[in-house]
């Protein structure tokens, strides 16, 4: 089309020619109408004016409160690269070491725990037995990350928010151990605490839609951790 | 110091991941701020990404920068929170006018941009979404496309749309 328009070109045209998609010759055309229409002038300096305004907004905007202690909330417990907290290779140690035993929430539930403090201890690695049981729980936690977005919203963050509170609940019982003693009441509180972890673990796995879905039983086949989204 | 941060926060150093943090949640933020259009929502999903970087950080392969990565890591969490939620009109008063504050310093016209800023969030979502990856941020409208996942002339006709309505509004004031 190398003649002038003689009708107004479209709003198509006209974002085209400031998005520099147009040949060199529709852009002369283009061109030559502008010098008679005073309109259509107009309204590409309106639009070429526009985007430069975008492309100049800045880039970088400050929240107006500190996000951080949320991030920091979120990730404790967790590790990076997907790897398994030592929390969790405990807790599967500890579950080795207990047997399966139900009704642990509500012996975790009660009676509810201070909230915890930053310099709480973590549980040593070799307070327990780490069996086979580490590396299916490190796969199911993985797994369970990397297909986060497969829960639905509602469970993901019920999954978030019960662990927060488990994790809080392991956290106070540690402290507890380490400034009163191992005993019994404790320990046993104690596992049934790491034992709720891995349930829930296990329970979010069942709720994963059927493609590659885990084993509930949470020994896994490797199945991958995604790409980098 | 990027480089090192990064090889410290995969490493699992928590400060490490703190510098990180310092270094791009300004950046990420005002992605989610615009795309959005509603401060809570933008406060929650820069809350998602880091926790998200922090987790997936063993996926990154060091093949772009790290700030490239972090930035396809918000577009898909903004874009994946939308797909989830149900459809809710747009929230017109969820950015105070406070809260398009601290940017960079040295703007020749801050009102202007305020006005802007304004004319944005009160898009149509999707108009809105294309406009800010486009002319915002600098995408492609073939990448936009398919970050939206849509057909590239969708896209397209979305900015055109959100730059016509921006006109419109921009001379109303």
């Amino acid at each position: 089309m190398s003649e002038a328009y003689e009708t107004h070109p479209d709003e198509a045209r006209l974002n085209d020619l400031v998005d520099g998609l147009l040949t060199a010759e529709d852009a002369r055309s283009l061109e030559a109408h502008f010098e008679g229409c005073e309109a259509c002038r107009r309204r590409v300096d309106a639009l070429r004016a526009l985007t430069a305004d975008l492309a100049g907004l800045p880039k970088a905007l400050s929240p107006r409160r500190d996000l951080r202690q949320g991030v920091r909330e979120r990730v404790r417990g967790g590790s990076a690269g997907g790897r398994l907290p030592a929390v969790l290779r405990a807790a599967a140690a500890v579950l080795l070491a207990v047997g399966a035993g139900a009704g642990v929430w509500f012996g975790l539930l009660a009676p509810e725990p201070p909230a915890p403090g930053p310099d709480a201890p973590a549980v040593a690695a070799d307070d327990v037995i780490v069996a086979p049981y580490a590396a299916a729980a490190d796969e199911l936690a993985a797994e369970l990350e990397a297909r986060r977005e497969a829960l639905a919203p509602y469970a993901g963050r019920a999954l978030e928010a019960s662990l927060r509170s488990v994790d809080r609940a392991i956290r106070e019982l540690e402290r507890a151990r380490a400034r009163e003693g191992a005993d019994e009441e404790l320990t046993r509180r104690l596992s049934a605490a790491h034992r709720t972890r891995l349930e829930l673990l296990r329970t979010a796995a069942g709720m994963l839609p059927a493609s590659g879905m885990l084993p509930a039983d949470g020994l896994l086949p490797a199945d991958g951790a995604g790409g980098e989204t | 110091m990027s480089g090192d941060a990064v090889r410290g926060a995969r490493a699992g150093d928590p400060a490490a991941f703190d510098a990180l943090y310092e270094a791009h949640v300004d950046r990420v933020y005002a992605l989610c701020l615009r795309m959005t259009a509603d401060e809570r929502r933008a406060e929650e999903l820069t809350q998602d990404v880091f926790v998200k970087a922090w987790r997936r950080l063993g996926t990154f392969r060091g093949e772009s920068a790290f700030s490239t990565w972090l930035h396809r890591v918000t577009v898909n969490t903004v874009l994946d929170d939308r797909k989830r939620r149900s459809r809710r009109p747009a929230q017109l008063s969820a950015v105070p006018e406070g809260a398009w504050s601290g940017a960079e310093t040295g703007e020749a016209d801050p009102a202007r941009r305020l006005r802007l800023e304004r004319a944005i969030a009160s898009l149509p979502e999707r108009a809105r979404t294309a406009l800010v990856l486009h002319g915002v941020e600098g995408y492609s409208y073939e990448e936009v496309a398919e970050r939206m996942d849509v057909a590239l002339g969708t896209v397209k006709s979305h900015v055109h749309r959100a730059r016509a309505l921006l006109l419109e509004r921009l001379e109303e004031e």
